[in-house]
Parts: structure tokens; C-alpha cells; sequence
């Protein structure tokens, strides 16, 4: 158990009208303390539902924890309840949401917004809790912090105001940050400092972050490890160099494949993953990329594939890696240029 | 700053235009104020009051009459009760009537921000349908129904509060009940459906994620929030209030200034509907004001557009 | 993981891909309105108010045919009769039947109601309309948006039922003058509703797309504008028609409205305010008993219908 946070197997699902959107269908990854962890997928995947259950904020009652357990310093986080979660959330666990312009409340001024954690948490008092936000301003790099303190969000831009996000998720100096899609939202400049903020803060601050992105590139600046995740199931997982070097997976392979390469000088095309994931309403009972995957096998339809281990980070999830698989170099080969 | 000059300039021009549009349509009502005593009247008295009042003049001549004096404050004689004047009956109904007004929209404000909370907490729960229900029953039920029944019950059958009419504070419960049962649904509805819009956005999670309690993320971050839209709800819903007084007034033979003002109607007292008229609008016309003055204190986006949205 | 324990060797042959469509579930696709339908339907609520209002339209074309009485025959003989086989809602103080005269008295607010709302709907959305369009759109375009709004305020200052009153003051009362005297001022809350909701959609990015590509100003309100403004408008609709279903019996009830011996729920409240005390109940009951009814039914099917257009709402 030296995992900061290990979820094992959760499953969660979402019950609407029409039946039950099984949106996590165990889900199983860990986070080292003082490491990155890159959670990445396409939109829908399930990446902001594994933060919400982690946080204790899957909306409820449409919405529940089915299995699993969610392991963050050894305590179940599945089995808390309201209050234990409260004491958890920003003080333990700070989260970075996706979008800066609308994650402030735009009739608190800035300032206030990031004294209430410390004044909730740490107990501070009103003054203390000041002059703390504005170190913490200028932390993240925000000038003239003293001034801004009492400014509105509407008055800031939004890599400032994400700043200011960060702030907050940092105020209490948690073991573990969520950033669910930090910079989705930011110009690519604007993205570039956000995510150089980030990784210095937790330099300095020895914190463990847990990254939702879908942005491959993202990843490879900032994350230690990587965990894949598809159709509300973690398909491949492992430290960042083996994923992007020896990718297993052939939904991997396609998101690598559709990655722009800076360096390349080649006229090279951009490939895109052909199709859509399965609608979660009616999952597959075999793998669910499979109707994606170029490679598909019989078996492929009929069952989910297990882990299959590599390294003692490296693992994946698809029958292409059974010893009982043909072993189809060529095909294979051609699927990853 | 120019803001304000702004605002009070449309505010009078407003007022003005009320006026003037309440003078017009009053002289064209069918019908003369003295009918009614013109059988029993000489035809040189009626002139004579014709005379006194102004109605003998071309209507510009009574138009402009009329605007000197109002700018003065003066709102005229009235004509059925030949004692007194406009300004007096207006001073005199004011106080019951503000003090009804004042007491049941405080009711309905309280009353209806708690059930509207209560209701968008619980959203498709069971305490959220309550609200609902009581909200849908007040705006349901009309006051000029609901009046009666409260006299027929409280006071009469069961005798806890006094029929009707005036004296004690206790005369104005009932009133005031009335009064606010609509308005207390009207405002139940407005914060419920804010409210449970601002729970739902983004700015809500990120109090969640601070480890914030419930009721403070609802009073810090929802609450303020949700109030915004609600505020330019006040102005309509004092409106209403204000109209509703007639009938209330008018049931429970209170005094107040809509009792003049429907009498006033059925006598054809011109004066006085302009003078109650004109009176209210002020009135409305004023509030919209602190309204839209509040509107800038509780929402700071609002500073930076001051020049565009006005 | 759960390693099957069959034996599946024989599985790991490339697939035949094209199978896969044939078999494959999708969730249940809905078209939008079907979805609000639906939506509506399941909120009991809407359901019921509907099917209440239904009834009360029903009743207010058949009611008054339903018995022998018709809504202003006197019978003084019969007068402040209770309810009986021959007067199911009893007799007023002049010995008319009070069911006839509460469904003569629904017809005319129910026509004064509809009547109101729909004029309230024409002059609101094209005012409303045109002024959130123009809205930013140069200085002309300035001048009529704040031409209309000034318009708006200035009518909007006035409480409501005081200019109506003074307005049927001035016309001769009648369920026409009722009708003009509702709509001359009740557009102005639908005008601004609507101007609000072009302000704002006109921020988003596929109407400014739309501009953008060069699609002509009446495409963009047909197409883009008042499709997203439906659900508001037709949802703000179920509540004017009952505000002017009030509005009616409101002044009838002070004596404003339609006249003796016109039927109307305001009036037949108003005549049995005497009486309540001395017990003849029925007199204010039912007529009170029918505005409430259709106030209900109208804002349970219009809250219904809010929450079933609301795409956020599942």
C-alpha cells in the first residue's frame, strides 16, 4: 500500500430514464506520491467520472458507486460518507476544473474565493487567510497580487483566472491535485505556462497530480505515467516513455498515430481513429474497441480481454498480446506507421 | 455618476409621460362627474363647480393647470368629497395601505426564497414537490377567493382575529395573509428554477471541491447568485401588490388608497384617479429604481457595462 | 482477470467486421419533440393539468347545455337555492342556475384569456424580436432597440392591472374592450423575455457562424433564432393566458369588467361576497372552486412543459 491513491476495479454507473449508462465498468490505476499521473481518452471515456467518484461528487441520486474501492492513504474513499469527504476535499485533495471562465463565482471577489478555503481548512483566520492568498497569488504567478486580491473573475483573463483555480486546489497544500482537462479550455500559449506552472508547483511541493487530459501532447511534457482509458475501462497503463516508445494497445497506437510530430519534416498525415466509441447504454460484452480496431478477432467480440503485464508499471488490455494471438508482425507494424 | 443622471432623467420622463397619458384618457372617459348629483343640482351650481375645477377650460389650459401643480406636489381637489383634497386622502390611506403592502411582500420575500431553496436542494424530492405544491396552490387560488374564506374561517367561525375593517395590528393579519399568498408562490417559483440552475454550474463544484458544507456553498455561492435574476422580479411582483390592495382593501373595508382609488372610479372623480394613479406609478417608478440600484451592488459584472445596458 | 474457462483458441482469427453492424444495440434515438412529449407525459403534474384543462374547455362549451337553465333566467321564487338534481351548483339570489353561470363564465374567460395571450404573443415576440436583433447592429440599430425599450420601461412602470382598469374606465366595458384593454400593456412582458433570449443567443457561436457565412437576417431569426426560442416563448404563453384569465375576473370582481348580467367568475365572487356568512356557500365556492382549477391547470402544464424543454432536465 505505498500507493497515495490506488482505485481498484470501480465501477460506476448512471441511471436516466431510458436504463443504466454503466460509465465506469472497472476501472483499476494508481498514483505514487510526488508523481504525475496522465489519465487520457476521448471525451465520454469516463476520465471525469473517475474524478468525480475520487472527489465524492458523482451527482447524485442518478448516479453511484456500483464497486470497487478507491484507496487514497490506505482509507476507502468509497465507504466515506458527506462529512468525511468535506474534510478531505481541498484540503487533501485539490481539483482544477476544465473551464476557467465559468469554475469562479463571478460575484465573490478572487480573493475571498481563495481565503475560504484556508479560512475552511486550516482554520485561519480572515487575516492570516489574506496574506496567504496573496502569496499564493503571486505563487502562481499572478503580479500584483494585492491589488487582484480584490478584483472580480470577469476582470481576469481566463489562463489568469486558471491560475487562480490553481491556487485554490493548491491553498492547503494537498498530497494530490485533480486537474480534470486543465488547459482544454486556454490558448496554446496560454496552455504552454499553465502546464510549466504546474510542474513546478509540484517540484517544489513534492505533490502527486492526477491529470485528465485527452491531449497527447500534454502528456508528454508534464506526465511520469499514463493510463489509457476507453469506454469506461483502462486499456493500457505505464510509465510515460513505455507507452509513447512500446505501446501495446491498438487504441494507443491510434492516438499516437493521430498526435501532430512537431519534428517531423514529412508532408506526414494526421490518422484518425475510424468510428466511435460504443454507446455505454449497451456496452459490447467483448472488447470495446473492437470495432475500432483494426486487428479485430474473433475473440476480440466474444471476450474482454484481461491485463496483461509487461513491466512492473507496463500493462495493457487486448488479446493481440496472447501468446495465442497470430503473431502478425507486418500487420501490426503497418498499423503503427 | 452620469449613470445616475441618467436613470433619474428616464425616470421623470416616464413619470411625464404617465401623466400625461393618464390626464388624456381621463378626459376621455364617457361620463361626467357631476351626473350622479345633476338631478338634484341647478344648472348654474354644476357651472359654477365646472368653473372651480377647471373642466369649463379648453383641455391644454386644464393640462397645463394640472402640471403646474403636480410640480408642486399638489395633486388637486377632489371632486366627491368636496372638503378635501387629493394630497389628503392619499396621506391619509398611505399608511395602512404601505403598511399592508410592506408587511405581506417581507412575508413573500422570506417565505418565498426559504421554500424556493428548499425546493431546488431537494430537487425531485419529496420536499422539492411540496414547495411546489404550496407555490401552485397560491398562485392558483386568487386573493379576491381566498379573502373571503379567511374571513368566513378565522374570524368568523372560529373567531381568532377580528372581522374586518381597522384598528389593532391584529385587524391587518388577515389582509396581509391574503395579500402575500400569491407573491409568496410567484418568488418560490423564480428562486427555485434560479437556484437550481446555479447548483448546476461549474463555479458550485469548485465550492464542493474546497470542502465547503452544504449550506455554505448554498448561502456564499448559490444564494447570491441565485438572487440576481429574482431582483428584476421585485419590481412586477410590487406591482402587483400594489393592485392587489384594491381588492384587499376593498373586502376587508380597510381605508387605504386603493379603496379610494376603486371608489374614485365608480364616482368619476378625475382628480383622484390622476392623482392615485400618478401616485403609485411614482411609487413603482421609484422602486424600479433602487431596484436596478441594487441590481449594480449585488452583481459586480454589471459595473464595467453601466454605460451599455442602460 | 476473469480468464474465460472455456477453451477459446479457437477464436483468435481476424473477425469478420461487417457482421458487426447487423447486431449491433443502440440506445433508443428520439426525435426532440418526441423527447419533450415524453418528457412531459411523464411528469404527472403536466399531465394532470392538461387533462384538467381539456375538461374545463369541454365543460365550458357543453356545460351550459348540460341543463334546462340558461345562465341569466331569473327565477326569483328559486333564489339561494343549495344543490339539488335540478340545480347542481345551486341557485344565486335571483334564482339562476349557478352551474350554467359558472360555464357561461369559464367561455368568457377562457376566450378573454386566449384572446389576450395570443395578441400579447404577436405584438411581444415581433417588438421583443426586433429589438434584440437590432441590438449592436450600428447606430440605427441602436436607436430602434433603445426606442422600443424606452417604450417598454415606460409601460412597464405602470402597474399592469392599472392601466387596464383605467382603460376599461374609459371604453365601453365588454368582453372586446377586455380583450384590448389586456393586450395594450401584456405584450410587454413577452418583449422583453424575447429580447433577452436574442440578446443572448446571438452571443452563441452558431448564430454568429451563421452570420459570419452571410446568411440573411430573416434565415437567421426563422432558422436559428426562434426555433431556440420556442420552448420560452410557449412556456411563458401558459402562464400569460392564466394572468389574463385572472386579470379578467380580477376586474369583474371589482365591477370593471364584463357586465351584469353577463356571467363571469368575477362577478359571480363578487355577488356572493354578502352571502358567504349566512351560508350560502356555494355562491362563492364554485366559481372560486373553477378560476383556481384552470389557474392550476394552466401552471402545472406550463411548469410541465418548462422543465420537459429544458435540455438539461433528463
Amino acid at each position: 500500500m505505498s500507493h497515495l491513491l490506488e482505485v481498484d476495479d470501480l465501477k460506476v454507473s448512471f441511471h436516466v430514464s431510458s436504463g443504466e449508462i454503466q460509465a465506469l465498468r472497472g476501472v483499476s490505476f494508481h498514483v505514487n506520491s510526488g508523481e504525475t499521473l496522465a489519465v487520457v481518452g476521448e471525451s465520454g471515456c469516463g476520465k471525469s467520472v473517475t474524478a468525480q467518484a475520487i472527489m465524492g461528487m458523482i451527482p447524485s441520486p442518478q448516479g453511484r458507486v456500483k464497486e470497487g474501492r478507491i484507496l487514497f492513504k490506505g482509507q476507502d474513499l468509497t465507504k466515506f460518507n458527506k462529512k468525511q469527504f468535506r474534510s478531505v476535499r481541498g484540503s487533501e485533495i485539490g481539483m482544477v476544473f476544465q473551464d476557467p471562465m465559468t469554475s469562479l463565482n463571478p460575484t465573490m471577489k478572487v480573493g475571498s474565493q481563495i481565503d475560504e478555503v484556508l479560512v475552511k481548512n486550516q482554520k485561519l483566520s480572515k487575516k492570516e487567510a489574506k496574506q496567504k492568498t496573496i502569496e499564493l497569488l503571486k505563487l502562481v504567478g499572478i503580479s500584483d497580487a494585492s491589488s487582484r486580491y480584490s478584483q472580480y473573475p470577469h476582470e481576469f483573463s481566463g489562463g489568469m483566472r486558471q491560475r487562480v483555480v490553481i491556487a485554490i486546489a493548491l491553498a492547503c497544500n494537498p498530497e494530490l491535485i485533480i486537474a480534470d482537462e486543465p488547459t482544454t479550455a486556454l490558448d496554446v500559449t496560454i496552455q504552454a505556462q499553465i502546464l510549466e506552472l504546474l510542474k513546478k508547483l509540484q517540484k517544489e511541493r513534492n505533490t502527486s497530480i492526477m491529470l485528465i487530459t485527452h491531449d497527447l501532447g500534454v502528456v508528454a511534457e508534464v506526465a511520469d505515467r499514463v493510463a489509457i482509458m476507453y469506454a469506461g475501462v483502462v486499456v493500457e497503463s505505464g510509465r510515460v516513455e513505455e507507452i509513447f516508445e512500446n505501446p501495446k494497445h491498438p487504441y494507443t497506437w491510434g492516438l499516437l498515430n493521430s498526435v501532430p510530430k512537431l519534428e517531423s519534416s514529412e508532408k506526414e498525415r494526421l490518422i484518425p481513429i475510424e468510428g466511435s466509441p460504443p454507446d455505454l447504454f449497451a456496452p459490447p460484452k467483448g472488447c470495446p474497441f473492437a470495432e475500432r480496431c483494426p486487428f479485430t478477432m474473433e475473440v476480440c467480440l466474444e471476450h474482454m480481454p484481461g491485463k496483461e503485464v509487461f513491466s512492473e508499471n507496463h500493462q495493457a488490455r487486448c488479446w493481440l498480446n496472447d501468446p495465442r494471438a497470430p503473431k502478425n508482425e507486418e500487420l501490426i507494424a503497418a498499423g503503427r506507421e | 455618476m452620469s449613470y445616475l443622471i441618467k436613470r433619474l432623467f428616464t425616470m421623470f420622463v416616464t413619470l411625464w409621460i404617465i401623466v400625461t397619458l393618464t390626464f388624456v384618457i381621463m378626459h376621455m372617459i364617457p361620463g361626467d362627474p357631476f351626473a350622479t348629483d345633476a338631478k338634484s343640482l341647478p344648472e348654474e351650481i354644476v357651472q359654477n363647480m365646472r368653473e372651480k375645477y377647471n373642466l369649463d377650460k379648453p383641455l391644454p389650459t386644464q393640462y397645463f393647470l394640472y402640471l403646474k401643480d403636480l410640480v408642486q406636489l399638489d395633486l388637486g381637489p377632489s371632486i366627491q368629497s368636496k372638503s378635501r383634497d387629493v394630497n389628503s386622502l392619499i396621506a391619509d390611506g398611505f399608511g395602512l395601505s404601505a403598511l399592508l403592502g410592506i408587511q405581506s411582500l417581507l412575508i413573500a420575500i422570506v417565505v418565498g426564497i426559504g421554500l424556493g431553496v428548499i425546493a431546488a436542494l431537494n430537487h425531485n424530492r419529496l420536499l422539492d414537490y411540496v414547495s411546489m405544491f404550496i407555490a401552485i396552490i397560491g398562485i392558483s387560488v386568487p386573493s379576491f377567493i381566498l379573502a373571503p374564506l379567511l374571513i368566513k374561517y378565522f374570524a368568523v367561525e372560529w373567531g381568532l382575529l377580528p372581522v374586518a375593517a381597522w384598528g389593532t395590528w391584529s385587524h391587518s393579519i388577515l389582509p396581509t395573509i391574503a395579500l402575500a399568498v400569491s407573491p409568496i408562490a410567484i418568488i418560490t417559483r423564480f428562486v427555485r428554477a434560479s437556484m437550481i440552475e446555479i447548483l448546476n454550474q461549474n463555479f458550485i463544484k469548485t465550492a464542493e471541491a474546497k470542502g465547503l458544507h452544504t449550506w455554505e456553498i448554498v448561502i456564499k455561492h448559490g444564494l447570491r447568485n441565485a438572487l440576481i435574476p429574482v431582483i428584476s422580479f421585485i419590481g412586477p411582483l410590487f406591482a402587483a401588490v400594489i393592485t392587489g390592495t384594491f381588492v384587499i382593501e376593498k373586502i376587508f373595508a380597510i381605508p387605504g388608497i386603493g379603496k379610494y382609488f376603486v371608489d374614485s372610479i365608480f364616482n368619476r372623480d378625475y382628480p383622484v384617479i390622476l392623482g392615485t394613479t400618478i401616485f403609485y406609478s411614482a411609487i413603482l417608478i421609484i422602486t424600479l429604481f433602487f431596484i436596478d440600484l441594487l441590481y449594480r451592488v449585488i452583481d459586480p459584472r454589471i459595473k464595467i457595462a453601466s454605460g451599455g445596458d442602460s | 482477470m476473469s480468464q474465460p474457462q472455456i477453451n477459446i483458441d479457437h477464436l483468435f482469427r481476424p473477425a469478420d467486421k461487417e457482421s458487426l453492424h447487423s447486431d449491433k444495440i443502440a440506445r433508443p434515438y428520439e426525435s426532440y419533440g418526441k423527447e419533450v412529449i415524453r418528457k412531459v407525459v411523464k411528469n404527472k403534474m403536466a399531465v394532470f393539468g392538461f387533462v384538467l384543462l381539456v375538461v374545463i374547455i369541454l365543460l365550458s362549451i357543453f356545460g351550459p347545455h348540460m341543463v334546462s337553465h340558461t345562465p341569466s333566467k331569473q327565477n326569483l321564487t328559486q333564489g339561494n337555492l343549495p344543490l339539488s338534481s335540478e340545480h347542481w351548483f345551486g341557485t344565486d339570489d335571483l334564482g339562476r342556475d349557478v352551474w350554467a353561470r359558472t360555464w357561461a363564465g369559464a367561455r368568457i374567460s377562457l376566450v378573454i384569456g386566449f384572446a389576450a395571450a395570443i395578441i400579447d404573443l404577436i405584438i411581444g415576440v415581433f417588438v421583443g424580436g426586433v429589438s434584440g436583433y437590432m441590438a449592436g447592429r450600428g447606430k440605427t440599430g441602436d436607436r430602434i432597440d433603445n426606442l422600443l425599450m424606452r417604450i417598454v420601461e415606460v409601460l412597464f412602470g405602470i402597474p399592469y392591472l392599472l392601466v387596464v382598469i383605467l382603460l376599461m374606465v374609459m371604453m365601453k366595458p365588454g368582453i372586446t374592450t377586455m380583450i384590448i384593454a389586456l393586450s395594450i400593456t401584456g405584450w410587454v412582458g413577452m418583449a422583453r423575455i424575447v429580447r433577452g433570449q436574442i440578446l443572448q443567443l446571438k452571443q452563441q457561436e452558431f448564430v454568429l457562424a451563421a452570420e459570419k457565412l452571410g446568411t440573411s437576417h430573416a434565415k437567421i431569426i426563422i432558422r436559428h433564432l426562434l426555433p431556440n426560442m420556442m420552448g420560452i416563448i410557449i412556456v411563458n404563453l401558459t402562464f400569460t393566458i392564466p394572468s389574463a384569465i385572472f386579470a379578467e375576473s380580477f376586474l369583474s370582481f371589482l365591477g370593471l369588467g364584463v357586465q351584469a348580467p353577463t356571467a363571469s367568475w368575477g362577478t359571480m365572487a363578487n355577488d356572493s361576497l354578502g352571502v358567504i356568512l349566512s351560508g350560502q356557500w356555494w355562491r362563492l365556492f364554485f366559481p372560486g372552486l373553477m378560476i383556481s382549477l384552470t389557474m392550476f391547470a394552466f401552471n402545472a402544464f406550463g411548469d410541465g412543459l418548462q422543465d420537459a424543454l429544458d435540455p438539461k432536465s433528463k
